[in-house]
């Protein structure tokens, strides 16, 4: 019977990439991250860390692209090249794993608010409704700045900030699972929470989730470079964001130093624009509501 | 309708509490001592510790500094900045009014933009406009706004100030001080523009695509009416709707822009001064900008959810 | 003189170029004015194409082959502008739920006045409104704060505004109560012999064009597979799937259509309902009743949408908490402890109205009837169980389905998986809400003989809840009319079905009669 079920899903899964894959935007968007990945991934053994010292920088400040540096030089002389790459590192680290928090959270808090019922959920979807509407960046400015510096505040800041839109998506899509009669049978065969729940609730929830996260990691890692453009980031660490706030900081545009902004910029679009690009791909393909759209 | 108003304020008025009590919560509690997080990484002397102790009144009990806070806070006094040693509340007077000029400008024109390539695109799905506005939308969504901002003011070189409101020798007169305002305010209004339009014109793309399916504008079709007219009596006005409600939602995304942008240009306005706060790190001035715009962004949305009403008549009966 | 409208050799194919989906295939009908024509047929059969293609309101991927002539001019070759002119001053539609059709956020007398606008014709709203016997306030209501019955009053004021000769009328009257709908019947027939119309009637349902129709088209996977007088195609169907879809609506009073055999068995009383009152707020749903199911008795409870029927059943079935009174199974309170409430639910089970949604679209059918065996960790082979549920629901041979998703199955093959699901856990009770109502005529009988069959052989006792008159008179022992909450009559089928002494009953039966008369 479960080698049945097993190969079932198999093929659902099989035909879920079919479909994903005849999105072309999707398939550029995978391809895209997977490269970026890679690269990342790739860097300790590829590049020479060394260059990241600032005491130890080769070059003069705001040298422009030339054979040595591909990509020029920032403010103390070190290759943007180099610093971008190892930008990504920490952009993505701290994009994916405020995403995690967030996604847990809003999925918690969703589908409780939705489930039970009663004066706890309408307490729990007030907090959710007030933290929508609470500007998130504010919030993740002043939890940042009042804990100490570190990628934890920053991934905690934006993940406490950022789960308000999942929990009323899952609770929105909670609620309309519930109302199908096929939650009415379970209740009449005898299920309790636990099994409407576990077999009804999250299956048919999750999909959606994992569509959401994949924007959410879009959004928190524009987070993450704003919060450190603002100065709030790891000072110890380079991310895409802390080179825009050297950047800004040090004049690079009264300089006209292009070489040291645009890289690391266009890093953020590049895996944002990833990122979305497989979000929606995905979205048409698990949210039945939008087949044939978009 | 009076009921749900009572009710809706009521929900607000809470909120804004709330708000105040996240502010001493955030800037008071988490911080363990404030002062610690002021000084950090600074040469102070004890004296002066001493000092701004007792200033921001922290010799009293945790339970007092709350009570004086909240008391304060009804009262309109936010304490004093400790970068400026003003007042918080006068400071945000001051910069208020720049902020709302460039962030009402920059919606204003987000909207109309937004709405209007969203609906286009959404009529004729698929089409090559539709294809390229959609597709330049979400790369302007993926943009930093403040990245976006460094850019065009170094590829537009001399031609716009990079900074400030206004020039300090222009005349006083009316005229040439608007103008100058104006001037100052292109790159900034570009820049926010920009990365909300995109958030506008998808919002309202696919609210309308997902209107297109209804069975009313078979109804408008079969009664002889005009493909444009279809589009502009029977299906805008009902897509705009929820469009209506995600785009005042949305209202804290153009606040976070406001605070970028206006760290770029240096405009003086709110989003600067929280800028100025948070590097001191100035917390009083901090924690006043906080409660501040989440305050702004909860009072839009009640103000939305009441324009909504008028404008539904489905939920003005409910 | 040519035709109102005559359809000659249309067809219909979706999904763009050759060898697309045809819908249609080669229907050939005619319409003179003050003539009724009724097309009736199963969901899906192509009778709501053929009512788009007449105004060219199909989407972009259809193709549309033959003729479409109206007034003898062809539909299918119209420029844009004389089509637009053509379309609701020549022929207009009444669309399949006015819910939806109507545009939520305009008046409704802007609506109707809209095409009359358009198309210059004069009139006004408020006579047109009086015409369907409505208020003229209803002029500046929004379509929500109608009734679905004022609703579709309203679709029909909107289809008269610019004086059509040709009227189609799609689904008119279903998701309306049965007094209601036959309201709504009444008055179209009146506004074609006063207007002198031509009126195509759309429906599944065979009783209600058999009520207006002069002639009748019955239609099947896209093709009209009997035509004639309306009269004797009913009386007298010649095509199998005719005769299925006349048998799937009971006469009541005809023995033919009463499938219950022997008579009620004086079995033990198994559940009980005592003053049994629900109130939601300040409404009260159900107002103090009191029932008796018996072992092996099928009782139905009858009454319109609203009456506190499917909030009684969630009531028996413990899924919703009395307001007072009690209800009793084997003579013991119903628990009230969850652990309490599960062993029960082992007892009494529940089918619901429409199978589609009542499985789960993941699972399949093997994982949908062992729920209920998981939940309650039924000792035993499980795939043993699961084949013998399926093949007491007649699903055989039962491994050919354990795979099978709900989407792969047929309607009544579904409700025979709910069916099947219940079975599973060896219930002594089944509580059928509207078992067959969303099922296709041509199954309903297939069901309604297996729960016959299950009483007959298992001792089942069943609970069905339903709107449907006929129904209780094919296979219930006793009805029960509830009203309002309340309920105003019950006893056994032919004494209450052939001798009703409330008006609410005498009510409902004359509203399903029109077919009877024929």
């Amino acid at each position: 019977m479960t080698a049945i079920v097993w190969e079932r899903r198999r093929a659902a899964a099989w035909a879920t990439w079919r479909e994903f894959a005849s999105h072309r935007g999707g398939l550029v968007g995978l391809l895209g991250l997977g490269a970026i990945a890679l690269l990342a991934l790739l860097a300790p053994l590829l590049t020479d860390q060394t260059g990241l010292d600032v005491t130890r920088a080769p070059g003069r400040p705001f040298e422009p692209p030339s054979g040595e540096f591909w990509l020029g030089t920032d403010n103390t002389g070190r290759s943007v090249l180099l610093l971008t790459w190892w930008g990504t590192r920490v952009s993505l680290v701290v994009g994916l794993s405020a995403t995690v928090l967030s996604v847990l959270i809003g999925t918690l808090v969703g589908v409780a608010a939705a489930h039970f019922g009663g004066w706890t959920s309408a307490l729990l979807m007030r907090f959710t409704d007030f933290f929508l509407v609470l500007p998130s960046l504010v919030l993740a400015i002043a939890l940042s700045t009042v804990l100490p510096r570190g990628l934890g505040t920053i991934v905690l800041a934006i993940g406490a900030t950022s789960w308000p839109a999942t929990a009323r998506l899952v609770r929105a899509q909670t609620l309309a699972v519930e109302a199908r009669p096929f939650i009415e049978r379970a209740k009449a065969l005898g299920g309790g929470h636990a099994h409407v729940i576990g077999k009804h609730v999250l299956p048919a929830v999750l999909p959606l989730v994992f569509v959401n996260t994949t924007l959410t990691v879009a959004g928190a890692i524009i987070a993450e470079s704003t919060l450190s453009f603002l100065g709030l980031g790891d000072p110890t660490q380079i991310s895409w964001g802390s080179m825009l706030h050297a950047a800004n900081v040090h004049g690079a545009v009264s300089q006209r130093a292009w070489w040291f902004l645009v890289p690391p910029g266009l890093g953020v679009v590049l895996v944002v624009l990833a990122f979305t690009m497989c979000g929606r791909a995905l979205e048409t393909v698990l949210n039945p509501r939008l087949k044939g759209e978009r | 309708m009076i009921g749900h108003l009572a009710r809706k304020l009521g929900g607000a008025l809470a909120s804004l509490v709330f708000v105040v009590v996240l502010g001493f919560f955030l800037f008071r509690v988490i911080p363990g001592d404030p002062v610690v997080a002021m000084t950090r990484g600074r040469p102070v002397g004890s004296a002066q510790i001493a000092d701004l102790r007792a200033r921001l009144g922290l010799d009293k009990s945790l339970g007092e500094q709350f009570l004086d806070y909240l008391v304060n806070a009804a009262r309109g006094d936010l304490g004093t900045s400790y970068v400026y040693n003003r007042p918080v509340a006068d400071l945000i007077g001051e910069r208020l009014w720049p902020t709302v000029l460039l962030v009402g400008t920059a919606t204003a024109l987000a909207v109309v933009v937004g709405l209007w390539l969203g609906i286009r695109g959404a009529w004729r799905r698929g089409s090559r406009f539709d294809r390229v506005s959609t597709g330049v939308a979400l790369t302007q969504w993926a943009m930093p706004t403040f990245w976006l901002g460094m850019l065009l003011s170094m590829a537009t070189g001399d031609l716009f100030p990079t900074g400030g409101m206004r020039y300090p020798d222009t005349p006083p007169d009316f005229l040439s001080q608007s103008l100058d305002v104006a001037h100052h305010m292109v790159l900034p209004v570009i820049t926010m523009v920009a990365v909300v339009y995109a958030q506008y014109l998808l919002v309202m793309r696919s609210s309308l695509l997902e209107e297109m399916h209804a069975d009313y504008l078979v109804t408008a079709r079969a009664k002889g009416l005009r493909d444009d007219l279809v589009r502009r009596r029977h299906a805008v006005p009902n897509a705009l709707l929820p469009t209506v409600t995600l785009v005042f939602l949305h209202l804290g995304l153009v606040v976070s822009g406001a605070i970028t942008v206006e760290t770029v240009f240096s405009w003086p306005g709110l989003g600067l001064l929280t800028y100025e706060a948070l590097t001191g790190p100035d917390l009083p001035l901090l924690q006043g900008t906080f409660v501040v715009l989440a305050g702004a962004v909860i009072t839009m949305n009640v103000l939305a959810d009441l324009v909504y009403r008028v404008l539904d008549p489905r939920v003005r009966a409910a | 003189m040519s035709p109102l409208l005559e359809l000659r050799d249309l067809s219909v194919h979706y999904g763009g170029a050759r060898g697309g989906t045809a819908a249609v295939k080669s229907v050939n009908l005619a319409l003179d004015a003050g003539q009724t024509l009724g097309l009736a047929g199963e969901s899906g059969c192509g009778k709501s194409t053929v009512a788009m293609s007449v105004l060219r309101l199909l989407p972009r991927d259809a193709r549309i082959d033959g003729q479409v002539l109206l007034d003898g001019e062809d539909v299918r070759t119209m420029s844009w502008g004389r089509l637009r002119a053509v379309r609701w001053a020549s022929a207009s539609i009444v669309f399949q739920g006015a819910m939806h059709a109507l545009n939520p956020v305009h008046r409704v007398g802007e609506q109707i006045a809209e095409p009359m606008r358009l198309h210059g014709t004069k009139g006004s709203v408020s006579e047109l409104l009086a015409q369907v016997e409505l208020p003229p306030r209803v002029e500046r209501a929004y379509p929500h704060e109608l009734s679905g019955g004022q609703k579709q009053r309203v679709m029909i004021a909107m289809a008269l505004a610019c004086s059509p000769r040709l009227v189609i009328a799609d689904e008119p009257t279903t998701a309306l109560d049965v007094v209601v709908q036959a309201q709504v019947l009444a008055l179209l027939s009146r506004l074609v012999t006063e207007r002198g119309i031509g009126l195509v009637m759309i429906s599944h349902d065979l009783s209600v064009l058999a009520a207006t129709c002069d002639r009748l088209a019955v239609m099947q996977r896209g093709e009209v597979v009997e035509e004639g007088p309306a009269r004797s195609v009913i009386s007298a169907p010649t095509h199998p799937h005719t005769q299925a879809l006349a048998s799937a609506f009971p006469v009541i009073g005809d023995p033919a259509f009463r499938y219950v055999t022997e008579s009620a068995p004086e079995g033990p009383v198994l559940l009980r309902a005592e003053r049994v009152k629900v109130d939601f707020g300040s409404t009260t749903a159900v107002a103090g009743v009191d029932l008796e199911v018996r072992a092996g008795e099928i009782v139905a409870l009858v009454g319109q949408s609203g009456s506190g029927k499917t909030t009684l059943a969630r009531t028996l079935l413990g899924l919703q908490k009395p307001t007072s009174g009690r209800v009793l199974f084997d003579g013991r309170p119903l628990p009230s402890s969850s652990a309490g409430l599960k062993d029960y639910r082992r007892q009494v089970q529940l089918v619901l109205q429409d199978p589609t949604s009542a499985l789960n679209p993941r699972h399949s059918v093997y994982e949908s009837v062992a729920e209920g065996l998981r939940i309650h960790r039924v000792p035993g082979d499980e795939g043993q169980l699961v084949a013998e549920a399926l093949n007491a629901a007649e699903l055989r041979p039962p491994e050919l389905f354990f795979p099978s998703l709900p989407h792969e199955l047929s309607g009544g093959q579904r409700q025979r998986v709910v069916i099947a699901g219940a079975l599973a856990l060896g219930p002594r009770l089944l509580v059928a809400d509207e078992p067959v109502a969303s099922l296709d005529a041509s199954v309903r009988g297939e069901i309604l003989a297996l729960l016959l069959r299950l009483r007959r052989e298992l001792g089942l006792g069943a609970l069905v809840i339903t709107h449907d008159l006929g129904l209780a008179w094919s296979i219930a022992d006793r009805v029960v009319v509830m009203y309002h909450g309340e309920f105003v009559e019950q006893g056994p089928v032919e004494g209450v079905l052939l001798r009703p002494r409330h008006d609410y009953t005498r009510r409902l039966l004359a509203a399903v009669q029109p077919f009877g008369s024929v």
